[in-house]
């Protein structure tokens, strides 16, 4: 009798254990069959105590080296190491998953990119281990890295055409200093073929010459500037600053239609984090526009007002604001889209290529009717943030 | 009246133009003043004195174009010589119609603008001469009575004593007496002579 009782035991454990075992063979089919290969590491010493086999095709190391001590550090991407280790440091304290982007060499020296997704086991509040997985995205990167490349050649190109728009400005740019510098050289000239003992105006007339001259210098160095092919490179910048640049570039232009061109820029305002030439660019582009949208008016002012603000706190708002035509409310959202003009000869790319700009900066454009005629563009710029140690 | 007594007004919102155009003017022995705004040198009332304009087409505000018409439509005479650090056809083409001595290209050869200053001053100088003339013999129109100044318009027409004084309701001899008195009053020395300066002064024709 106990035989029996003893016999179905064992046979509903081992049925049991099969059960599992089976359980455990689909569970282990899935893990170590996808593109997200399992892993699981000590949280003190980051070594891995678990890989899934599908390591061995990612980095090309056998599954032994894996579980070596130190062996991820060794294989990031030197560049990212210091930054990916940190914040590992940092999330661990804190976090109890996260999620992260970094470069692995693999072993014939190829760089690929990985996205790694953490949870952090803890035993009494402390990290005891962490377990995830790692998602090789390298086809993802190469694909942003294309399109951010393409967006910065197209910027580039609008920003050539745009300046051929100012040849105007240019022109007159130039040959104010240029004429300073003939007259007063002229000027000197007869000053010294009539013998005069002044020496001090011939002096006066050199310094002004001088002047002139780096005053030209000034406005091709900011013309090859904003020509030259760069990539987005975001630095500490005065928007201030950078505006009353463009006014200077543009105020030609505007002058030569009759329109006024005026600043209200916020005292005070913080450092923001942008790429210079394209911000001008974007700043060009907005009050080309603007200076079109009135071009047939006659009468009332004709006024380009560029302002700059606080914005909620972490950003900058810069607006640009006609008494033109503006357009009309049903487009508001669509102006910005690629291809939409109601201009005949238009090409619809300029606040498209802006807005594309603005939010590789991280920043949002947006347009609203003014109440007495007109159109504003905003957008904003986000604020110089201190790196947190 | 001498070109020593003109001066030579600059508008340019360049304060540097203005500097060495004031030095190349100088230097040619004229009188010269420099304003960096239209509203400024209008301020300034300087049109009574003898001169000529330099001015620069493209200025915030007021235009060297808005301010050729501005005097254009004041009925202010005085030469003008435009610059511009860029211009196009249709801009100097306008000046010119609108009166303009010369229009230059910045940078421009200092004898081009020398020698345009000194045209436009010979002809101002000319032109207020004329103009001092026209109103002296005006003046002499003035001192006219009505009757003679009536008896003038007809005389100038070439009719005789006495079909003027059967068109005027007079005997012939009333208007040879009248017409003694307008040939000294005008202080004309013969009908040849009355007939240019009542041309000169815009006497009317009569009304017949």
């Amino acid at each position: 009798m106990a035989n029996t009782k003893l016999e179905i035991a064992n046979a509903a454990l081992r049925s049991e254990i099969t059960e599992r075992v089976l359980v455990e063979e689909s569970l282990r089919l899935i893990l170590e069959s996808t593109r997200a290969i399992p892993w699981e590491a000590d949280a003190k010493t980051w070594a891995f105590t678990y890989v899934g086999p599908q390591a061995v095709d990612l980095l090309g190391y056998p599954l032994e080296r894996w579980l070596e001590p130190d062996f991820w550090p060794t294989v990031i991407h030197p560049d990212d190491r210091d930054e990916a280790i940190q914040f590992c440091i940092a999330s661990s304290k804190t976090e109890m998953h996260y999620e992260f982007d970094y470069r692995m060499i693999t072993r014939d020296d190829k760089v690929i990119w990985i996205h790694d997704i953490v949870h952090v086991v803890t035993t009494d509040g402390e990290p005891t281990a962490l377990r995830g997985f790692m998602i090789d995205i390298s086809d993802r990167k190469r694909a942003e890295e294309q399109a951010r490349r393409l967006r910065d050649e197209l910027a580039h190109v609008s920003r050539v055409t745009t300046m051929g728009e100012f040849a105007a400005s240019l022109a007159h740019e130039l040959n104010q200093p240029l004429c300073g510098i003939v007259s007063n050289a002229q000027a000197g000239e007869r000053l010294l073929a009539a013998g005069d003992e002044d020496t001090q105006a011939i002096r006066d007339t050199l310094r002004d010459i001088v002047d002139d001259g780096k005053r030209a210098g000034e406005v091709i160095r900011r013309l090859r500037a904003m020509l030259k092919r760069t990539s987005f490179e975001p630095i500490s910048l005065d928007i201030g600053e950078v505006i009353r640049e463009v006014a200077r570039l543009v105020m030609g232009d505007a002058l030569a239609k009759g329109i006024t061109l005026n600043l209200d820029l916020a005292l005070d305002l913080p450092k923001v984090m942008g790429d210079r030439t394209q911000l001008q660019q974007v700043l060009v582009n907005l009050i080309l526009n603007g200076i079109e949208a009135m071009g047939g008016e006659t009468d009332g002012s004709r006024e380009i007002l560029i302002g700059t603000a606080r914005h909620r706190g972490d950003a900058v708002t810069i607006a640009v604001r006609d008494t033109g035509l503006g357009f009309e409310e049903k487009n508001v959202d669509r102006i910005f889209d690629a291809f939409f003009t109601t201009k005949p000869e238009g090409m619809g790319m300029g606040l498209s290529i802006n807005r594309s700009i603005i939010e590789a900066h991280g920043g949002r454009i947006w347009a609203t009717l003014n109440p007495h005629g007109g159109a504003t563009v905003h957008f904003t710029v986000p604020i110089l943030k201190e790196v947190s140690p | 009246m001498s070109q020593v007594d003109s001066t030579v007004f600059v508008v340019d919102d360049d304060p540097s133009v203005c500097r060495a155009l004031s030095r190349l003017i100088r230097s040619v022995g004229l009188n010269v003043k420099t304003f960096t705004s239209a509203r400024k040198f209008l301020d300034s009332c300087p049109l009574e004195v003898p001169g000529c304009l330099v001015l620069d087409v493209r200025m915030p505000g007021m235009s060297g174009l808005e301010i050729q018409d501005w005097l254009d439509e004041a009925g202010i005479r005085i030469p003008i010589i435009f610059i511009t650090g860029h211009g196009n056809i249709a801009m100097s083409v306008k000046a010119i119609k609108g009166g303009a001595i010369d229009f230059l290209e910045k940078p421009f050869d200092d004898q081009a603008l020398v020698d345009g200053v000194h045209r436009a001053i010979a002809l101002d100088t000319d032109a207020r001469r004329d103009q001092a003339e026209v109103d002296e013999i005006r003046q002499r129109v003035q001192r006219l009575t009505p009757r003679e100044l009536e008896v003038l318009s007809f005389v100038v027409t070439g009719m005789l004593n006495k079909q003027i004084g059967m068109t005027l309701g007079t005997s012939e001899k009333t208007i040879k007496v009248h017409r003694s008195r307008v040939m000294q009053k005008m202080r004309a020395g013969s009908l040849a002579e009355l007939i240019r300066l009542a041309d000169r002064a815009g006497v009317a024709h009569p009304k017949v």
